[in-house]
């Protein structure tokens, strides 16, 4: 059982990037963000959800402001313009990809059907 | 709330300063997000929980490599120390053998000696053992962060093959050599720091004259260890290389250029000779001197012979 949650965490990290990047399409705070993603069923640990944001930011594809208005201080992350341009070309490549597997995969449950 | 605080705490204090204050700030805001409106200090620890430990988060923050050494000089790491940490014990292990057999010759069998210095041993070795693992360790861990980031940013091409140690097997550097070489130094060195018991003439077990004036000896003990830390990186560079190359011979014959410039040195001390030991030689003091620049010239030979051989093994490379 560790085995498969082990490689069913190595298939999952490669589209944390692209399912966060989806949800920052608008402003989002850390938590507001683990909430969202939650609720299309997609759980990421927090313990990577706000360092990988970090890195985002230091990968210049979001931009970070802290707003101070409410009683809390919150600092909320959204695409910048790069990561917009990146996050469509990755989404592309996501279908890309997926379609591919899916075509693959089915041609597998046919030859075993053969 | 003091679990808070501490979980931030702990978190920041493993980061870079100039990041400490957004992230505290940060962390804090979603911590306060997750409770609920009246949290108990149950909430709190649920909500930390799930943030998981302060390390693994910390880590997540950083980019910079966990590891002292990395997979890249592990291997070269591991043999070197499999060559050094023998070798270190070993020549320990005979120094004291020898000077408790000057000490207890005659009153006691050699079997008895062996086993007093075998009991005196283990604190011995315990202390070399360390000296090795910490100054091997050191050599890589500033190799490491000095070298990684160039081998990264290479790119590889089927070329370099030719010039990998699998390729050019005739001039690989082998186990053995460097084995030898290691081996020499921690004999000389040993020799070097026990002199005063291991060198001069003896009389019933105790020493009557020895040969060198250790004061003086001994004042040099800077440049030795220094020659002996230049052996040891250029045994590893040798290993983790794995093949004569141009510049290897090169560091090869600085190292030799050096070590001997330190012996030389050494040699031709005025005040290197124990007084004591003129009594035992009743030889002209011109004798003595042409004796001892015999050795330096027969040394240097040799030592252009192996410098001359680094080279020569880099010439068949190209062939």
């Amino acid at each position: 059982m560790t085995l498969l949650n082990s490689l069913v965490t190595e298939l999952r990290r490669g589209t944390l990037t692209l399912a966060v990047l989806s949800q920052l399409r608008s402003p989002q705070y850390g938590y507001s963000l683990v909430q969202s993603l939650e609720k299309s069923g997609i759980t990421i640990e927090q313990s990577t959800l706000y360092p990988l944001l970090r890195r985002l930011e230091k990968q210049e594809l979001v931009t970070s402001s802290w707003d101070t208005s409410e009683k809390r201080p919150r600092k909320y992350y959204v695409l910048s313009e790069f990561g917009t341009e990146t996050y469509e070309q990755l989404k592309a490549e996501w279908e890309k990809t997926s379609a591919e597997l899916h075509s693959l995969l089915k041609g597998d449950e046919s030859s075993e059907v053969d | 709330m003091r679990l808070i605080e501490a979980y931030i705490g702990e978190v920041t204090r493993r980061l870079p300063e100039k990041e400490r204050e957004d992230i505290a700030l940060e962390l804090r805001s979603t911590i306060y997000d997750t409770l609920p409106e009246d949290y108990s200090e149950e909430d709190v620890k649920d909500t930390l929980s799930e943030l998981g430990s302060p390390f693994m988060l910390a880590n997540g923050y950083k980019n910079w490599p966990m590891h002292l050494i990395g997979p890249n000089y592990f291997e070269s790491y591991v043999s070197l120390l499999k060559l050094i940490l023998p070798i270190a014990l070993l020549i320990s292990f005979l120094s004291l053998l020898t000077v408790d057999f000057i000490e207890h010759s005659g009153a006691l069998s050699l079997m008895s000696i062996f086993w007093i210095t075998l009991g005196n041993a283990f604190v011995v070795f315990f202390e070399v053992t360390l000296q090795v693992l910490f100054w091997v360790t050191l050599g890589f861990v500033i190799l490491e962060r000095t070298e990684h980031k160039k081998e990264t940013i290479k790119k590889w091409s089927p070329d370099d093959l030719k010039k990998s140690p699998s390729y050019l097997s005739e001039n690989a550097v082998t186990k053995k050599e460097v084995f030898w070489d290691l081996f020499w130094t921690a004999a000389i060195t040993a020799l070097y720091f026990n002199a005063s018991n291991l060198i001069g003439v003896m009389k019933d077990g105790e020493m009557v004259a020895p040969f060198f004036n250790n004061d003086v000896l001994l004042s040099y003990w800077p440049l030795v260890v220094a020659a002996v830390v230049g052996e040891v990186l250029l045994a590893g560079y040798k290993l983790f290389r794995g093949v004569w190359t141009k510049p290897m011979a090169l560091l090869n014959a600085l190292q030799l250029a050096f070590s001997t410039t330190v012996f030389l040195l050494i040699v031709f001390n005025k005040n290197i000779l124990h007084s004591k030991i003129m009594s035992y030689f009743p030889l002209p003091e011109r004798y003595i001197e042409r004796s001892l620049t015999i050795t330096a010239l027969i040394v240097v030979a040799i030592v252009i012979i192996e410098a001359w051989k680094g080279f020569k093994r880099v010439g068949q490379a190209r062939a």
